[in-house]
């Protein structure tokens, strides 16, 4: 008992806390002190917040302090946690705009990617929620039915509602698999290699704020994958990636 | 005898040393063809028979190289004897014309030295690549094709790399001024099908290379017809002086004819073979393919005639000027939009600055800009500046003109765009103008808020409220709680389904058993009405199906079950009392009137099935 309460009490503190910093960091931005809120939002990232909203003023705090690469990469972290939020869109799309490379923060490719259209309007946790919400209700509705037999006229309404539980469900699954976890170029200019080492042949070369897919990773080196659908490996230093 | 027996002892003896001598190993060399041009392939085979020590190597051949090796095996066993023969296969390839003499090799077969026959090659210049791969047997018609079975290797770079498949290059323009466009044409010809075409340019220094068109079409060299992967670049130097331009590089994938035995032209047979040992199958050899490098001399904009304000235009342009709308208030926001097109590049020119004087303020939003490549001039390009005009008093204000200069490379002479702005008429407007909170934009714009978000081209705020208590990321708290969430109902279910299933039927199923019976008795009921039958017998009939209908219920065979028999079971499924005895009384006044001696009239029975119909609605209910 005495653990619970302490443990909700932190919890608390911790959260008032962190709204502290989030102003701090705003007063910060708005003195044009971006070096300290970008430092604020780190710090809060980094301590386990998970917030698109955290992302994207991170990515307005790099943009300000001349870093378009890193927000770029903060805007599309935003981007995944937010994917409805007007302002992530407005934002990457301006800063997108003034790179040189002219690729989308998106993959046109593949019919299975087409079909699973959700995934650009709601994240897996919306998913997952909507799905188990929508199952408590047909099986609750089916246990009313069980038990009231006279709720019998329910019957099919519950099982429509675990049917679409279960497309939910399955929807949530395709979620995970289909999420792209997107990064960007944080250097001037990237060289992107044919293999993971510098030995390998330069294959083609991308400029700061140039978004990608990160397909695959080894020590220090990300396979990406491009909105045109190139294929190579870029060192881990010249890009930045927010892994969840 | 002894004299004959002496003569067959000696002809044994010589037969076996001859045939001794027959069994000794063997080595022929032989070449499939000894005349030939500059880029065929020639394929010198070495056959040994017996068993051969250390290997068949060729000596270094000054300018003929040896471009593949393979070797085949093929064991004979013909009347009881074993025989092996092996042949080493190399494809030399002749640097330049002139002859060549592969000398004759000594090798140690079955502890004999033998010797092969020295052989000799004449390779005369065809003059063209296409020529030499017309004469070429199959088999070795592309002289870029290599070794033969290496589908997977990566060979080193080669130049045109021959008459089956080679790279031409060429420039609309080798000494292009800086800025300006030349169109870059570049062939892929091939007589061979070309697999998994795979650029590998660098991308030069000095100069911006944009993509125009790729295409496939079909050209005569020659005399033959080749087929010919187009690619159309537009290059734009970016500095003037030499700009080395690396060779355009593309890694594919070459699918040669299948590759014919050597020395054998034997017909079906060997095709049949060819098929049957899978040696019809076509080849594939990785080859990167380059063109030459090439320079271009670029040279500067002339500094004579250039203007002060010259922002490094290069190319042919126009200007268009719009303003909307040329009438307002003053402190309200007109769009003027200039709109700049024209053949070369244009992102040279960053941000316009306008005359306009200090009545009107100018606010300038992002230039929006498109460029292709075009075929004709290498790149076209399109650029729109939109600004934000606030006049700040009333008055009819003529915005005068706006000129921007540029270097035209046709004429060699500088030029100036120049567009009429218009006038704006400004009527008397509040002054809110100057307390209009601004915001600074990465460019180091100043802009109006308002004109901003009506532009939409600037970095949206900071989100300043922040629900941090509700994470965003699926955590292993989601996973529980939405487990919870969907497994109470689930097991909740479960149990219910379980107990029911303990105690007999599910209810669900007896639910739905009442009401089929309600159903089925009324059905009866209605097909009895219309079988126009006499009232006694309706009677007797529709009781029939009412005790039909309380045995459904109870789940068992109710034509034969009596009024004493329905009672008790109503009892125990808590039929309340009134109802109880309103069912005895029907069933004494039916059986009254069945058993009876008066005649039933129509009424009576109408209204003792309507009371037969309403106790049956009552039970499906009550049960």
């Amino acid at each position: 008992m005495l653990k619970t309460f302490f443990i909700i009490v932190s919890i608390l503190c911790t959260n008032s806390l962190s709204a502290v910093s989030v102003e701090e960091a705003s007063k910060a931005y708005d003195q044009g002190d971006f070096a300290a809120a970008i430092s604020i939002y780190e710090n809060l990232i980094s301590s386990g917040l998970r917030h698109g909203s955290l992302y994207y003023n991170l990515g307005n705090s790099y943009f300000r302090k001349g870093e378009k690469g890193k927000a770029v990469a903060a805007y599309l972290a935003a981007r995944r946690l937010m994917p409805r939020n007007p302002d992530v869109k407005a934002n990457l799309k301006f800063v997108e705009e003034q790179g040189p490379d002219k690729l989308a923060p998106h993959l046109s490719s593949a019919l299975l990617r087409n079909l699973a259209f959700w995934v650009d309007y709601a994240s897996p946790k919306e998913v997952l929620w909507v799905s188990a919400i929508l199952g408590c209700l047909g099986l609750s509705l089916l246990f009313l039915t069980l038990v009231f037999a006279k709720l019998i006229f329910l019957r099919p309404w519950s099982l429509a509602m675990s049917l679409l539980a279960c497309l939910s469900l399955g929807i949530f699954i395709s979620s995970l698999y289909f999420e792209e976890t997107w990064g960007a170029v944080s250097v001037p200019l990237a060289e992107v290699h044919s293999g993971p080492g510098e030995t390998n042949t330069v294959v083609f070369q991308l400029h700061e704020g140039a978004p990608f897919v990160v397909d695959a990773l080894e020590p220090g080196w990300y396979r990406i994958q491009l909105s045109d659908a190139k294929l190579g490996w870029l060192a881990a230093k010249d890009a930045t990636v927010f892994l969840f | 005898m002894n004299y004959l027996k002496f003569n067959y002892y000696v002809l044994f003896l010589c037969l076996l040393f001859f045939s001794r001598g027959a069994l000794a190993g063997t080595a022929v060399a032989q070449i499939d063809h000894q005349d030939g041009e500059l880029g065929e392939h020639f394929n010198l085979s070495i056959t040994v028979a017996g068993d051969l020590a250390g290997r068949v190597e060729l000596p270094p051949i000054a300018d003929l190289i040896v471009a593949g090796t393979g070797t085949s095996t093929s064991i004979s066993y013909i009347n009881g004897s074993l025989s092996k023969e092996t042949s080493y296969n190399f494809v030399l390839e002749p640097q330049k014309e002139g002859t060549f003499s592969v000398p004759a090799l000594k090798l140690k077969i079955d502890d004999q030295w033998v010797e092969t026959q020295a052989i000799t090659i004449k390779v005369r210049n065809g003059g063209g690549g296409g020529s030499a791969a017309q004469q070429a047997p199959a088999g070795r018609q592309n002289p870029a094709a290599g070794r033969p079975g290496s589908a997977s290797d990566d060979e080193p770079v080669q130049e045109g790399a021959g008459p089956n498949v080679f790279i031409e290059r060429e420039f609309s323009k080798t000494s292009p001024y800086e800025g300006e466009p030349i169109v870059v044409t570049t062939k892929i010809f091939h007589r061979v099908e070309l697999a998994n075409v795979e650029a590998m340019n660098e991308k030069p220094a000095g100069v911006r290379i944009i993509e125009i068109k790729q295409g496939n079409t079909t050209e005569l060299r020659n005399g033959m017809s080749y087929q010919v992967l187009l690619v159309k670049q537009a290059m734009i130097p970016t500095r003037s002086g030499k700009v080395k331009i690396p060779g355009f590089r593309v890694r594919a994938a070459l699918v040669l004819p299948p590759e014919r035995r050597q020395g054998r032209r034997g017909g079906s047979f060997d095709d049949f073979f060819d098929d049957f040992f899978n040696r019809s199958q076509n080849r594939v050899v990785r080859r990167v393919l380059a063109s030459k490098d090439a320079e271009l001399d670029v040279k500067a904009v002339p500094t004579q005639g250039k203007p002060a304000n010259f922002k490094g235009l290069v190319g042919t342009f126009r200007i268009d000027s719009e303003i909307s709308p040329a009438e307002l208030k003053a402190g309200e926001t007109a769009t003027l939009t200039l709109t700049i097109d024209g053949v070369g590049a244009l992102d040279t020119i960053g941000n316009l600055e306008l005359p306009l004087g200090s009545k009107i303020r100018a606010y300038a939003d992002k230039p929006q800009g498109e460029e292709h490549g075009s075929e004709k001039w290498g790149l076209e390009s399109k650029r729109i500046f939109r600004f934000a005009l606030v006049p700040i008093q009333k008055g009819d204000f003529a915005l005068g003109q706006f000129k921007l200069p540029y270097f035209d490379p046709r004429s060699g002479k500088f030029d100036e765009l120049v567009a009429d702005l218009g006038e704006l008429k400004v009527a008397e407007g509040d002054d809110r103008v100057a307390s209009t909170p601004t915001v600074t934009n990465p460019n180091g714009t100043v802009k109006l808020k308002a004109d901003v978000q009506a532009l939409a081209s600037v970095l949206i705020d900071i989100h300043r409220h922040i629900p941090l208590a509700c994470s965003q990321v699926l955590s292993r708290k989601d996973f529980v709680l939405t487990g919870v969430l969907m497994g109470v109902p689930a097991l909740l279910c479960l149990l219910v389904l379980i107990l029911q299933s303990l105690k007999g039927r599910p209810r669900g199923g007896r639910i739905v058993r009442r009401r089929q019976a309600l159903r089925n008795f009324q059905s009866s009921l209605e097909k009895l009405r219309a079988a126009s039958l006499s009232p006694a017998r309706f009677l007797e009939s529709a009781f029939h199906a009412y005790r039909e209908f309380i045995g459904d219920i109870f789940g068992l065979q109710g034509g034969s079950l009596t009024a004493k028999e329905i009672a008790p079971r109503l009892v125990k499924f808590r039929i309340p009392k009134d109802l109880l005895s309103q069912l005895e009384e029907l069933v004494l006044k039916i059986e009254y009137t069945q058993y009876g001696s008066e005649n039933l009239t129509q009424q009576q029975v109408a209204s003792l099935v309507e009371l037969m119909q309403d106790l049956a609605q009552e039970i499906e209910k009550r049960c």
